[in-house]
């Protein structure tokens, strides 16, 4: 069986390409502005790296926050699930899954069979969410790849204010005419963002082995400062953004998530509610 | 300019008879209410379609009655020479005698010198919210005016703030402020007294009594309330020549009955069906409708008996709006002025079979009395109710005992931010229920009653998604 799950979050568009349970293709590109079109790129790529076509797919499951914008997907499923599924898959030993994206992060407990025991999200603010050290690098110029490395050459972390983005750029403003090194500034930068989702997680509660997923487990200084934070190593999983995309392909024959998204209209609803006449 | 509105009016119920009989009110209430183009009335049906299946002849007849309710308190100044409101959220134990006497007086004397209701503020947020969509609106008005959430008056203060400061609602003679449900809010209520020059009287309620207390309610605070209420009759007697009878109290509390007892009918048959046969949406206006009671309580009834026989109809013939076999969960609050939020759950197939008051387990009505004397004996059933008595105490209980007892599938508890009685015990509800039934899936959401600015459909569809597939794959695991 040969299946692609799509994961498009708002940062990133992903797809994994499995047969047979065997994760053989992936590619990761930014989601932009049409949704519908970066999904479809996407799989094509993640498709001709792996030798294949569209037509040669069995199965197509979306997941992410644009899930139900895919219309070429057969089903979609929550990100939550898919990324506990897919981690599982490739790590069992998996118990707790901190996954940090662009735009939102979330904590999960996971059971050894892959389902959910129970999650935590954040996806109202940016705090503690890729955007958040996007933004922070923006004003101190440095590319976001360059953040983690800066961070742990730090000897000196400064204290930042981990609860709001915009707090704490007027305090690393506010450090750096105090001529705080900016390493210290990028470290402070890293560990508020740890910090800020290490807390989020004690609501569901820590269990090792714990993954960290999503496009900011490539920043080496953050995967430092929640090592730090939760006392404990974390598993990075590689690719560490596409265990979402990977656990999709692999529900594919689940009958998880809905199928009946595919006549909704696809800009936002708005305040335009649901019909429900004729479902009672 | 002359407004179509036959369409939204019918669909809350109004036919065109009673539209053209009050065509005068209807017109006045809707420029009040800043309803004031044909787009706005166009833009309220759709909302309102969004919100409720309004081919439901249970719901039509109980949106008539919130309509009505909300137009006559929008014009209660101009039709009533003095208006005496009984603050939210009124149990109808208390308000209904209200209800009564000003049938009665009015009557009498043969014109609206009264309006006394314990209705009117609940029914303006839920007609304002789910048929105008205006609460938001509302709510921002009254943080123009520095009454935001943060200073710790909910949303529910704020959409009556703005409506008071547009003058979409009247300035009351008198305001009986009331601590049932929170203690803070016969704080707001003297403040906005002062604001806004209205007098205040206080049915002052101790809402706490000592954990582990429940069932069995402090007589002290039980005599309280019941000889407070007996000053609060006596001075809107003395001072606005309101005077409540005997016979207005008992045929009030004989009313209240009514409705709780055809409610809770409601209630137990969904809370003992497997699927859902009818939206939560749909029902919550049945739900709060039996909290506040009003005066179409003949209306009501009647509207709360179309609904239970549609429920059996739809159970009956199969029409589910979550099949047989979805997962039956608990829920500690209920969304007010904007119902997505439960047609999301259902479109994910989430069962809300009970909800908040819903439930009392036996201990609740069987437990003795403290009190011998009747009237203190139904003020002490308020007290029961889950959340009303030692608030966190009793919510834990109850919670624990409606997953036992109606062998239920997991818990939604809701934190609602800027509610002290709401959010004080939402993350002890699932911490408790954590040690009790730790394989029972929780989950803790956020939502506000009224206001829906930070809570898009969206942000709690992939929560509920993914809850709902825990909860399914909990049930196979455990079957």
């Amino acid at each position: 069986m040969l299946a692609a799950g799509v994961d498009v979050g708002a940062a990133t568009a992903k797809t994994a390409i499995v047969k047979d349970g065997e994760v053989i293709a992936w590619d990761v590109m930014p989601t932009g502005d049409y949704v519908e079109q970066a999904a479809l790129d996407i799989t094509l790529s993640a498709l001709n790296k792996a030798g294949y076509t569209m037509d040669d797919l069995d199965h197509v499951v979306s997941t992410g926050y644009g899930r139900r914008a895919v219309k070429f997907s057969e089903r979609a499923i929550s990100e939550i699930i898919c990324h506990a599924k897919g981690v599982n898959h490739m790590y069992p030993e998996v118990r707790t899954i901190i996954d940090i994206g662009g735009q939102d992060s979330k904590v999960i407990s996971v059971r050894p069979n892959g389902t959910v025991a129970d999650f935590v999200m954040n996806d109202k603010c940016a705090a503690g969410t890729g955007r958040f050290l996007e933004v922070m690098a923006e004003v101190l110029k440095l590319d976001i790849s360059e953040m983690g490395p800066t961070a742990l050459s730090s000897p000196h972390p400064s204290i930042i204010n981990s609860t709001c983005t915009i707090f704490a750029e007027s305090e690393m403003v506010s450090l750096r005419a105090q001529k705080t090194p900016k390493e210290d500034i990028v470290a402070g930068l890293h560990r508020a963002v740890s910090r800020r989702v290490g807390i989020l997680g004690r609501q569901v509660g820590y269990k090792e082995v714990i993954a960290f997923t999503g496009g900011v487990a490539k920043n080496s200084g953050v995967v430092h400062f929640l090592e730090t934070f939760l006392e404990t190593k974390i598993l990075v999983p590689e690719p560490p953004q596409l265990m979402g995309a990977i656990g999709a392909a692999l529900l594919a024959n689940s009958n998880l998530g809905v199928t009946n998204f595919h006549d909704e209209p696809e800009e936002p609803a708005g305040d335009v509610g649901f019909d429900v006449s004729g479902e009672i | 300019m002359s407004l179509n509105y036959t369409e939204l009016f019918k669909m809350c119920g109004l036919d065109e008879a009673w539209q053209e009989a009050n065509k005068e009110r209807l017109d006045k209430f809707l420029y009040q209410i800043f309803i004031r183009t044909q787009e706005d009335v166009d833009a309220s049906i759709e909302w309102t379609k969004g919100q409720y299946n309004t081919d439901s002849p249970g719901v039509r007849k109980l949106l008539s009655v919130m309509m009505r309710e909300c137009i006559d308190y929008a014009l209660a100044r101009d039709e009533h020479e003095i208006v005496i409101n009984y603050a939210r959220p009124t149990m109808c134990t208390l308000s209904q005698g209200l209800h009564v006497a000003e049938r009665r007086i009015n009557k009498e004397l043969g014109y609206n010198k009264y309006y006394a209701r314990g209705t009117s503020i609940v029914d303006v947020m839920i007609i304002m919210g789910s048929v105008f969509n205006k609460s938001n609106w509302m709510i921002e008005i009254a943080e123009d005016m520095g009454q935001t959430a943060a200073k710790g008056h909910c949303s529910e203060y704020q959409i009556w703030e703005g409506g008071l400061e547009k003058g979409m609602i009247p300035v009351p003679d008198v305001e009986i402020g009331c601590g049932i449900f929170c203690d803070q809010a016969p704080e707001v209520e003297l403040m906005m007294a002062d604001e806004f020059g209205f007098d205040m009287v206080f049915t002052d309620m101790p809402e706490d009594h000592a954990w582990d207390s429940w069932p069995a309610m402090d007589p002290e605070a039980v005599k309280f309330i019941s000889e407070n209420t007996e000053m609060v009759y006596k001075y809107l007697s003395e001072k606005y020549g309101f005077t409540m009878t005997e016979e207005d109290k008992t045929q009030g509390a004989l009313e209240a009955t009514q409705l709780y007892t055809t409610y809770f009918r409601i209630a137990e048959l969904l809370s003992r069906t497997d699927g859902l046969p009818i939206s939560r949406a749909d029902l919550s206006l049945a739900f709060i409708q039996f909290i506040v009671g009003g005066v179409y309580v003949e209306d009501l009834l009647e509207g709360f008996k179309l609904i239970e026989k549609e429920i059996r109809g739809n159970i009956r013939k199969g029409n589910w709006v979550c099949p047989p076999g979805s997962p039956r969960v608990f829920a500690t609050m209920t969304p007010i002025a904007d119902l997505r939020f439960f047609h999301e759950a259902e479109d994910v197939g989430i069962n809300v079979c009970n909800l908040w008051f819903e439930y009392l387990p036996e201990a609740g009505l069987t437990a003795p009395y403290s009190s011998d004397v009747p009237k203190e004996q139904m003020y002490e059933m308020i007290y029961r109710f889950n959340g009303l008595g030692d608030l966190c105490g009793s919510q834990l209980r109850l919670v624990k005992d409606a997953v036992e007892k109606l062998k239920l599938d997991g818990v939604m508890v809701f934190t609602c931010m800027f509610c002290r009685p709401l959010c004080l015990p939402a993350n002890m509800t699932k911490d408790f229920l954590g040690k009790e039934h730790p394989d029972l899936p929780v989950i803790l959401m956020e939502l506000d009653a009224y206001d829906s600015r930070n809570y898009t459909p969206e942000q709690y569809r992939t929560r509920l998604e993914s809850f709902a597939e825990i909860l399914r794959m909990n049930k196979e695991m455990s079957a």
